[in-house]
């Protein structure tokens, strides 16, 4: 019964926090360089799913396989060695430090002499610059994130997915504060790296995005999945109805 | 004729913007340099001290300024490393003291050789810090609660240790002299109290600056739930700065036992204090994240200068408090910033 197309599956997730049954037996497989939509309404669970494969959360119950193999991710570190990258919805971003060095934070690039590991601020610095002029915008990168704009602050979110090699991408509403033309350069830059070998998961509550950029479309309610459906095959009201739960 | 005019005007422009450049380069250090501020503290206060009394600024009193400071300094680098990451350590003027009264007793009672007494004393600074560490990330007790509990406990353990009376070379009989009382001595014409306290000033804030260890203490400082998520071992930063604020208090123990000849429980009263209040002058707020160890350091020469002046003046040491209380103020207004919330 092995998906060999599979990249990442989940099958029978659930979690709880106290009370609130965040998701319950959640199961879907994400495919070779797919874009895989996943929506539905506030509280639905999003966020919550791709914190467990990120290993932000454990999950009460479930399973994870990555390429047929079952696989556990018990912290942010374990997924990032299973080639996991995520653009967390609330960012994630230290305040007091700049682009670059938030963008390697935990995986500086460093010179090192003996147990004293130098960062090399320069070589950061010249790296993340290709990545972002690249995604069309300009960030001051000597500026502390804290004193970017919301906007400027996704892109440096972004940036740090785009700029390590990964095979399984998390987007947690990775357009929620950019603007219209920031998003026509990004959504060829998500396209890109699909055609590049990477399997993504897109979360966003801009439909019309979602359907344009997605292959396939998972929808939850209230912690479970209700339908998967092939963008090609949905409108937007019907989007939506499955998403409340009239149809 | 014209020619030489206009190479007059040049020349007259060309210096206008190089004064402009660097009356620029001045204010951009003092304003927006993360030790400019302390320098500027430091530079006022001096001036200030001197028109008082211009004895101030002699030599020899500078000096004993410095070598006063040194104790303060090496605490107050640990501090600041730990309230870099937004945690407190209270615990570091017991840590001193303890150290301080363990050394002396090894050395002066047990007569056990200097080297060994020295590496003894910190291993168990790292040992509480280690303590401490464990304590405040594996257990989640706040830093806060767990370092009060050092700073009591550790009185207590000097307490028992020296019978609750200082231990000096006349403590045995025949007197034992203490073996590392050069550290209080003179190195040519140079005291080695401050050369010690200004190195590991310069060396934490190198280390700060450049490795990645300080980039992950300045990160857990800024948002340690963001570090974390993105692979930061916070939890080792932690217990790290615990263990570096360990130690350095010991050093600061032995360091005072050196200078006051004898190790005593009661000795570095109120540094935990005045190694905040250091940390605050030097330009890092309690929520941590931002500011250097050299503020840090010129912090502390500070708080050394405002017990000077009160001595040298001749007024009660009384004043001490006030004074101190009120460059507090003013230096915790100066690194409040806008429009962040204020806790
Ligand atoms: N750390 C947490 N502690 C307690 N409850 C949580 C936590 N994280 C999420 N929840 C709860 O889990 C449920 C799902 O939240 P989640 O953030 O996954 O929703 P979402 O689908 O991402 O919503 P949105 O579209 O608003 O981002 C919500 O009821 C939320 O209150
Ligand atoms: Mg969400």
């Amino acid at each position: 019964m092995k998906d060999e197309k599979a990249v990442l599956k989940l099958e029978r997730i659930s979690k709880k926090f106290g009370p609130v049954q965040a998701l319950k037996d959640v199961s879907f497989s994400l495919k070779k360089q797919e874009i895989l939509g996943l929506v539905g309404d506030n509280a639905a669970g999003k966020s919550t799913l791709l914190k467990i494969v990120a290993g932000v959360y454990s999950p009460d119950k479930g399973e994870i396989y990555i390429n047929g193999e079952k696989v556990n991710i018990e912290s942010p570190l374990d997924a990032q060695r299973n080639s996991i990258e995520i653009i967390y919805q609330d960012f994630m971003l230290t305040p007091n430090l700049n682009a670059p060095a938030n963008i390697f934070l935990g995986r500086e690039i460093t010179s090192n002499w003996g147990l004293f590991k130098r960062v090399q601020r320069n070589r950061m610095r010249e790296e993340v610059q290709k990545t972002i002029q690249g995604l069309g915008l300009k960030i001051d990168l000597h500026k502390l994130v804290g004193e970017l704009s919301g906007g400027q602050r996704q892109i440096v979110a972004i940036a740090r997915a785009l700029y390590f090699q990964c095979r399984i991408m998390l987007m947690d509403e990775p357009t929620a504060a950019l603007s219209v033309a920031a998003i026509k350069d990004f959504h060829p830059r998500v396209k890109k790296a699909r055609d590049n070998g990477v399997s993504i998961i897109y979360v966003s509550h801009r439909l019309p995005e979602v359907i344009d950029i997605c292959d396939r479309i998972v929808i939850l309610r209230r912690g479970q999945v209700v339908r998967i459906v092939q963008a090609s095959e949905i409108t937007i009201e019907d989007l939506v109805e499955i998403m409340v739960g009239a149809l | 004729m014209n020619q030489n005019i206009d190479t007059k005007k040049t020349r007259l422009s060309n210096l206008s913007i190089s004064g402009n450049r660097v009356s620029r380069y001045i204010s951009k250090f003092f304003l927006k340099s993360s030790y400019g501020k302390p320098v500027m503290f430091l530079i006022i206060f001096t001036i200030i001290c001197t028109i008082i009394t211009p004895k101030f600024l002699s030599f020899a009193n500078m000096k004993a300024v410095l070598i006063s400071a040194s104790p303060l300094m090496i605490i107050a680098v640990g501090e600041a490393l730990v309230i870099l990451t937004g945690m407190i350590d209270l615990g570091v003027e017991s840590i001193a003291a303890s150290t301080g009264v363990l050394i002396a007793f090894l050395n002066i009672i047990m007569g056990v050789f200097t080297g060994v007494c020295i590496i003894v004393a910190l291993l168990y600074g790292l040992l509480i810090g280690l303590l401490v560490g464990i304590l405040v990330t594996k257990t989640r007790i706040p830093s806060f609660v767990t370092t009060l509990g050092i700073y009591w406990g550790l009185r207590g353990v000097g307490m028992l240790l020296g019978g609750g009376l200082p231990i000096s070379p006349s403590s045995v009989v025949p007197a034992r002299p203490i073996g590392f009382s050069w550290i209080a001595g003179y190195f040519g014409k140079v005291p080695i109290m401050p050369l010690i306290a200004i190195s590991i000033v310069l060396v934490f804030h190198f280390y700060v600056c450049q490795s990645q260890r300080g980039v992950h203490i300045y990160a857990t400082g800024g948002d340690e739930i963001a570090a974390k998520n993105r692979g930061v071992k916070t939890d080792r930063v932690k217990i790290f700065v615990f263990v570096m604020s360990g130690m350095l208090a010991a050093t600061a123990g032995i360091m005072m036992t050196a200078w006051l000849n004898s190790g005593y429980a009661w000795s570095a009263q109120g540094y935990s204090m005045q190694a905040i209040a250091a940390v605050v002058l030097g330009g890092i707020p309690f929520t941590g994240g931002y500011g250097t160890i050299i503020g840090v350091g010129i912090g502390a020469i500070i708080i050394a200068m405002i017990s000077d002046i009160i001595t040298l003046v001749g007024i009660s040491p009384l004043y001490n408090y006030i004074v101190t209380a009120v460059i507090m103020v003013i230096a915790g207004s100066q690194i409040k910033k806008s429009g962040e919330v204020v806790k």
